[in-house]
């Protein structure tokens, strides 16, 4: 139970109520010393008055004080609370909410972090003495800032000079970690305090049944404190070259989020920063509560690494309106091509025309470097070395190794099947549902004689086949399919079909699949059931089909990892080398390699990170100063979660829910920090009142009566 | 030796015996328009009446003429007009010595002593004896009842010198002086009377049983019959009481009530002895009670011859 005051500074006026006191401290008379002869007599009316005058006059001096005290504490606006300090005088575990989302512009044009730092430090000011109190971080690492102490000044330069971090809120870690500290204490005197703007991705409220009953948990929540919510956040980048045209294009694909229910957002501008300078921009157009996409083109001529952000117009939350990219353009496409049927003779072998179409004079010139390998020598590769994976004729694949193929597809990859004489429809209907959405019907043969099947090309179906178009038609309207397997879509999946045959029937099925695609040639990539292969136009109908596909290939390539995500897919050899860091900051980070492949796990911040691979130290070597042979062997971006950018509140009655069964309150900052509103307690404001003005009528009545 | 020489006349004292004596004799003068009569009968050349002869009465006052006309024993009666033995009670305790801040006249205690001089002054013109006894808690100074004119200076001189302080003790003072004082004579008690306790009854009881006529003076100063005073005040006794720290504006009503009480108790009592009893405040005149004197003597005399 405690008083609290909504306006103080009216308390000053106590002062006032010395006034009284100084009155009859000044208009009391000089003593004055006279020699009388019926003193006796004096004393003797004395005796009979004194019981009525003297006192009155001193308690009618008490009674104005009280008055004016009364009327000032009146004017303060008081409040008592029955909850607050119910702790006090024992242990108290300050939980402080430092999620980047407590970055969000406050009221006095500073931070939340920075009133919530303020109320936090008043209120470790207010503890009675030799009261012990612990400070807990609520971001995602929640830790333990301050141990158990009693030193009120122990933190304070600290937070005062501190920022928040840039992870997500985690209030169930942070509040068990509280109670970790307060076991075994006596639960009368100790409490938590949660100082928080209530962000609810923090609350998940798994932990909570686990929670020791019977600690007053007290909640002080500072969004009112917010100048206004988080109006929008960018909340994905992503970079991929234009392969099709084949020019240094660069397509930044970004996705931004309105937070707002009501209002739709127009015209939010799209800027991309690259080089240190704005290389392009644009507007969004978002709906309330939704999601908008906008792809931006910049070209580039710089060679190696381009590293930049996108971000959108600023509002309350600054942070999380730009997002970071890196992308190493000129990339070979790294394309595995599955052997099913390999033979001796190297034009039998599909791999053969496959190879040659991709790369047909083996000098990169196309971008796509084919690698040949047989079914048997599939499961050494790791596929995250490749962006394609071309599955020609291949009867079965090793065990287990589809859950691998759909992986790499989730991710981004791309997978494409050609049929052939291999091919066992059993085992594909089987085991490959997953990544094809329809199951092979059966297999169609021309009779000698009869007429082939033949494709239906029309260049504006699709991208890919937009080049298509007079010679280049007509060739590929000539080319004759002999055989192939006859589909049947699988209930409930999405796919399209690019190609089809002239009778109608579908030669080439697109599905999407996670972050990648699978595409489905319902012949062969070789001569056994068509004369495609050898044709002109086969080399860049195939050429586009993995380079149209690879767009998605930037997940694949791009490390892009989330504040406080840990590296440790390098996607590089790292033997014989030390890996240094360079962070955003400049800050370097020397990452031994000796024993183990290296984690790095300080991405505490957003940015572009560099990796820098050197030779391995002689002994005796400064592991603290780069050495001057460092390379740069990659590039990785950090940006921030954005679940902790929504900005919807968790309610007080969800809180209850969650922490149910305990005592809970949950304070306005609003009231702790400025005393217009009212805060949560008995207002005492008109008793105050009420007790002056009977006051001045007891002062009446005694006046009255002397 | 005379008993002048044993005066210390020093100035201060001649300037107050001298101040004292114009005060009295002025007072006197003024109001003295005829003798007054001694209510008691004595040997005397001024014939009164006639009178049986009873046992006890002296022979040669036997008026002869009278026997052989009437042949009845008449014994001839004179007034007596200068054996009256008046002793004057004057109280020198310290609460007589009361000043008043404000303006006055005379203070309380040269009232009184202007009164006693006056008193003295009027019967030794009339050759009537005057004593004076100065006290507080027991008798600091007794001058017997002389008629010698001259006396008149012993008087005037034991008033000049006399010192004041202590506690009243009337009672007491009284018990001690009645073997020396007079039978029949008179008493003229001079006193403010402040005493915690009530010790009038007991000394006029005394005194009256002895067949002393009885006249009280209670000299007040205005001061301490109204309590006129404002602020907060430290009352320090002129006696032995302790300090009163107060304001008298709180305390005034009760402290008149109280004031007026112990007056008219005090003329109770002397009503009920058949003692006269004045009540003097200092800022009337003192012709005012030696007029009341000179009534209540007419008065007396005429009662009794």
């Amino acid at each position: 139970m405690g008083l609290n005051f909504l306006s103080p500074l009216f308390l000053y006026g106590l002062l006032g109520a010395a006034l009284p006191v100084l009155v009859h401290l000044l208009t009391r008379r000089q003593k004055k010393r006279i020699p009388f002869s019926a003193v006796y007599l004096l004393k003797k009316s004395q005796k009979r008055s004194v019981k009525r005058s003297k006192p009155n006059r001193i308690l009618l001096m008490l009674l104005r004080c009280l008055a004016l005290a009364l009327f000032c504490m009146a004017m303060s606006q008081p409040i008592l609370s029955f909850n607050e300090g119910s702790f006090a005088g024992g242990k108290t575990v300050f939980i402080l909410d430092d999620s980047f989302s407590m970055r969000t512009q406050a009221k006095d044009d500073e931070s939340l972090y920075h009133s919530a730092v303020d109320i936090l430090q008043g209120q470790i000011d207010r503890l009675p003495e030799g009261s012990e109190y612990a400070i807990v971080l609520a971001s995602s690492a929640s830790n333990i800032l301050q141990a158990m102490t009693t030193d009120k000044s122990a933190r304070k330069k600290f937070l005062q000079a501190s920022s928040p971090s840039y992870l997500p809120t985690d209030i169930d870690s942070a509040l068990q970690k509280a109670f970790d500290l307060l076991k075994g204490e006596n639960k009368k005197t100790q409490g938590i305090v949660l100082l928080t703007d209530l962000d609810r991705n923090g609350w998940r409220g798994e932990s909570f049944s686990n929670l020791a009953p019977n600690i007053p948990i007290q909640i002080i929540d500072l969004s009112d404190q917010a100048k206004a919510p988080n109006l929008s956040a960018l909340i994905d980048v992503s970079v991929t070259q234009e392969f099709l045209t084949g020019s240094r294009i660069l397509r930044v694909k970004s996705s931004a989020m309105n937070y707002s229910v009501a209002r739709e957002l127009q015209d939010l501008k799209l800027e991309v920063f690259s080089d240190g300078q704005k290389q392009t921009d644009g507007v969004l157009k978002i709906a309330p509560h939704a999601e908008g996409q906008r792809e931006l083109t910049f070209p580039t001529s710089k060679p190696g690494w381009v590293t930049g952000w996108a971000q959108i117009a600023m509002d309350a939350l600054e942070v999380d309106n730009r997002r970071y990219f890196a992308y190493k353009p000129d990339q070979s496409l790294q394309v595995l091509v599955v052997d099913g049927d390999p033979r001796t003779v190297q034009h039998e072998s599909e791999s053969f025309y496959v190879e040659r179409a991709l790369d047909p004079f083996s000098t990169g010139a196309s971008q796509i470097a084919p690698s040949i390998v047989t079914l048997a020598e599939l499961p050494q590769k790791n596929l995250k070395d490749f962006s394609v994976v071309i599955l020609c004729n291949v009867r079965e694949l090793p065990f287990g190794y589809e859950t691998e193929l759909e992986h790499f597809v989730l991710q981004g990859g791309i997978l494409f099947a050609g049929l052939g004489d291999q091919t066992d429809p059993k085992y594909f209907n089987a085991s490959l549902g997953t990544l094809f959405p329809l199951q092979l019907e059966r297999l169609l043969k021309v009779k000698t004689g009869s007429e082939p099947f033949k494709l239906k090309i029309d260049p504006d179906s699709h991208p890919v086949m937009k080049i298509f178009k007079g010679q280049a038609l007509r060739e590929m309207q000539t080319i004759r399919f002999h055989s192939l397997y006859t589909i049947t879509p699988r209930p409930d999946r999405i796919f399209s079909v690019p190609l089809t045959f002239t009778d109608g029937k579908a030669a080439l099925i697109e599905t999407p699949l996670g972050r990648g695609k699978t595409f489905l040639f319902v012949s062969t990539l070789d001569r056994d059931w068509n004369d495609f292969p050898i044709q002109p136009t086969f080399l860049p109908w195939l050429q586009r089909w993995v380079k149209y596909s690879a767009l998605g290939l930037d997940a694949m390539m791009q490390q892009n990892l989330l504040v406080g995500e840990t590296l440790s897919d390098w996607k590089i050899d790292l033997s014989g080398k030390t890996v240094w860091i360079k962070k955003p900051t400049g800050k370097l980070i020397r990452l031994a390699t000796e024993k183990e492949i290296p984690k790095f796990n300080e991405t505490d911040e957003p940015g572009i990170y560099q990796i820098l691979l050197t030779a391995v130290e002689e002994v005796g070597a400064d592991k603290t100063v780069l050495p001057v042979d460092a390379e740069l062997a990659g590039i990785f971006t950090v940006n921030l979660d954005p679940i902790e950018s929504d900005p919807r509140k968790i309610t007080s009655k969800e809180i209850s829910s969650l922490l149910e069964g305990r005592v809970v309150e949950i304070v306005s900052a609003e009231q702790l920090v400025s005393p217009q509103t009212p805060q949560s307690g008995t207002p005492l404001t008109l008793p105050f009142l009420v007790a002056m003005g009977g006051i001045f009528l007891l002062e009446g009545f005694i006046l009255r009566n002397e | 030796m005379t008993q002048t020489d044993v005066f210390e006349y020093d100035p201060e004292t001649l300037a107050r015996i001298s101040a004292l004596k114009i005060r009295a004799v002025n007072l006197v003068d003024g109001l003295l328009t005829g003798g007054h009569r001694s209510r008691h009968k004595g040997s005397s050349v001024e014939f009164a009446e006639y009178k049986e002869y009873s046992p006890g009465d002296e022979i040669r006052h036997i008026d002869w003429k009278v026997v052989g006309k009437t042949d009845k024993y008449q014994v001839k009666q004179f007034e007596q007009t200068t054996n009256l033995k008046c002793s004057i009670l004057l109280d020198a305790s310290g609460s007589m010595t009361y000043e008043s801040p404000g303006k006055r006249a005379l203070t309380k205690l040269e009232y009184a002593k202007t009164l006693s001089a006056a008193f003295s002054f009027l019967l030794l013109k009339q050759f009537d004896s005057v004593g004076l006894t100065l006290f507080n808690d027991r008798t600091l100074h007794h001058i017997p009842p002389r008629s010698k004119p001259s006396h008149f200076q012993h008087i005037l001189h034991g008033l000049a010198t006399m010192e004041t302080g202590g506690t009243t003790q009337i009672a007491q003072v009284v018990s001690d002086l009645a073997e020396r004082l007079p039978n029949r004579g008179m008493v003229i008690l001079i006193s403010d009377l402040l005493t915690p306790d009530e010790q009038l009854p007991k000394a006029l009881k005394l005194l009256t049983s002895r067949g002393l006529e009885v006249m009280l003076f209670q000299v007040l100063d205005p001061d301490e019959i109204e309590l006129p005073f404002e602020g907060d005040i430290i009352f320090e006794s002129l006696e032995d009481d302790p300090e009163v720290n107060l304001d008298p504006r709180d305390v005034q009503a009760e402290y008149q009530v109280e004031m007026q009480a112990l007056i008219k108790n005090n003329r109770e009592v002397c009503k009920n002895l058949g003692v006269d009893y004045e009540l003097l405040d200092t800022s009337t005149s003192p012709g005012q009670a030696l007029s009341y004197f000179l009534l209540k003597r007419k008065n007396g005399a005429q009662r009794w011859a």
